[in-house]
């Protein structure tokens, strides 16, 4: 269970969110969709304890995230599978190395059983053998299903997802998302997926978060009231 | 100027802040040796051409111009050689071997762990639990106090040889003459490697500090490279007045 309770947070006495607050059921899919620049990965951040909030508290499950130390978030962080917008792959590391790193980091698995995990699950997402291939080597959809094999390795109870798809084209971007929902029902993880893509979260997600100008303008299912800025936004009219 | 005090105390708390946290994952991490081994060759062996080129010309200016001065002054040159081999292992050897790798090895870790930062990467470790001052800082923390001592002593005797070379080449010197070491005292040896270990200690670590307050894209990791030069060449220049100031106190005593 993630559960965000009146979250606020200023940059340079900008504040980029304020008073945020929703929560996502354990096992439960949620989408956070809101136009560029409304505080989305920014509130992952928060969520897996990156950043600290300037008030309000983050829980997940029953440990408050936002006031524990790097020491203390590092079991919780073993718990979470995080894909970023940008990749965040190792560069000065092969994609083996990558996708074993969180299970090599965990000091209990063997290096036989990190390779034989790391090669199933590149299977998993359609990369066989590409373990000697560095970064630089592969192309974006590439990167980004390494990114969801690197965060899926340890098959983490809970998911957060950073717009998976910015910059794919229309197949990459419909394989990583099949993908996604495969990965999330084969673990029966908890997810936050933040996308601009309201077409293909809308079957992956039962409830919708929308937050604008730092601000959430919506929570609940899909149906957003019409005439508003969420319904607009849910609808693909976007937002002004 | 509260402006750069408040800038200058803050590099300063967090720059402390990034020497603790080493000290504490040296006491309390687990060291990958292979990690070391490659920083060693990274910071060692890739800096002692450019160790050996910039202090071999040093050395060469250093006898020349020294030289130049007693010919004029006492129309000998005899003591050139034997007096400046303390003056190379006390003072200009380290100092001038800590500004070099300041330049080479600092610009590199900043920028290195720098470019981390802003493409996430930082952030990728920390989600893996891996903290960044341990996985990043650590190894080159270790690589740099064993190299930059190395390279220090590799400067210092390629200076001296350099000025041996100038002293008889321009000034005929008899290199039995120059190559004296009756002048140099153990204490001069020690004071030099205390400064290199010193330095060794804090280049690493004012640079990884540099990389890791990197924000925003290439502009950020720009002024973080920036920001490491300047602070690691301040460090050493003053780090080597006080640490000579010290062991001038200690010999006096």
């Amino acid at each position: 269970m993630i559960r965000v309770e009146g979250v606020h947070k200023s940059f340079g006495g900008v504040p980029v969110l304020s008073d945020v607050s929703f929560e996502v059921p354990t096992g439960g899919t949620l989408a956070l969709v809101g136009p560029g620049g409304a505080g989305k990965s920014l509130l992952l951040k928060l969520i897996c304890g990156l950043l600290k909030p300037d008030a309000g508290r983050v829980f997940i499950d029953d440990a408050e995230v936002s006031a524990l130390g790097e020491t203390a978030l590092m079991p919780i962080r073993g718990r979470i599978g995080m894909i970023f917008q940008n990749y965040a792959l190792f560069d000065y590391m092969n994609v083996g190395a990558n996708v074993g790193f969180p299970l090599a980091q965990l000091g209990t698995v063997s290096s036989s059983e990190v390779r034989e995990r790391v090669a199933r699950r590149l299977a998993d997402v359609n990369l066989p053998n590409i373990e000697h291939l560095m970064p630089r080597e592969l192309s974006g959809g590439m990167k980004k299903r390494v990114c969801l094999a690197r965060a899926t390795i340890h098959e983490p109870p809970i998911m957060l997802c950073d717009d998976p798809t910015a910059g794919l084209d229309p197949v990459s971007t419909n394989r990583i998302f099949r993908l996604l929902k495969r990965l999330q029902q084969d673990n029966g993880a908890t997810a936050l997926i933040v996308s601009h893509e309201v077409e293909y979260l809308r079957p992956l997600c039962d409830q919708v978060v929308m937050i604008s100008r730092g601000r959430v303008v919506h929570r609940g299912g899909w149906d957003a009231r019409a005439n508003d800025e969420a319904a607009q936004f849910l609808s693909g009219e976007g937002v002004a | 100027m509260i402006a750069l005090l408040t800038f200058a105390k803050d590099q300063t708390v967090g720059i402390a802040r990034v020497l603790g946290l080493t000290l504490y994952y040296i006491v309390r991490g687990r060291t990958d040796r292979r990690v070391v081994l490659e920083q060693m060759w990274e910071i060692g062996n890739r800096s002692v051409f450019f160790v050996i080129v910039t202090l071999g010309f040093l050395g060469a200016i250093l006898i020349f111009q020294t030289s130049f001065q007693s010919q004029r002054l006492f129309g000998d040159v005899s003591l050139v050689g034997p007096a400046s081999l303390p003056l190379l292992c006390r003072q200009l050897g380290p100092a001038l071997c800590g500004l070099m790798v300041a330049t080479r090895v600092g610009t590199g870790i900043a920028a290195e762990i720098g470019s981390m930062v802003v493409t996430e990467q930082v952030d990728a470790l920390r989600m893996s639990n891996a903290q960044p001052v341990d996985y990043l800082v650590k190894p080159r923390f270790y690589a740099s106090l064993v190299m930059i001592p190395a390279l220090s002593v590799i400067g210092v005797f390629t200076a001296w040889m350099a000025g041996l070379l100038v002293s008889t080449a321009v000034y005929h010197t008899n290199p039995s003459t120059y190559l004296n070491f009756g002048m140099v005292r153990a204490s001069d040896a020690i004071e030099g490697l205390a400064k290199a270990v010193v330095f060794g200690a804090t280049i690493p670590v004012i640079a990884a500090h540099s990389g890791l307050e990197a924000r925003g894209g290439s502009e950020g990791v720009g002024a973080a490279t920036t920001q490491a030069v300047v602070n690691s060449s301040l460090a050493v220049i003053a780090l080597d007045f006080l640490i000579g100031g010290i062991a001038f106190v200690v010999k006096a005593a």
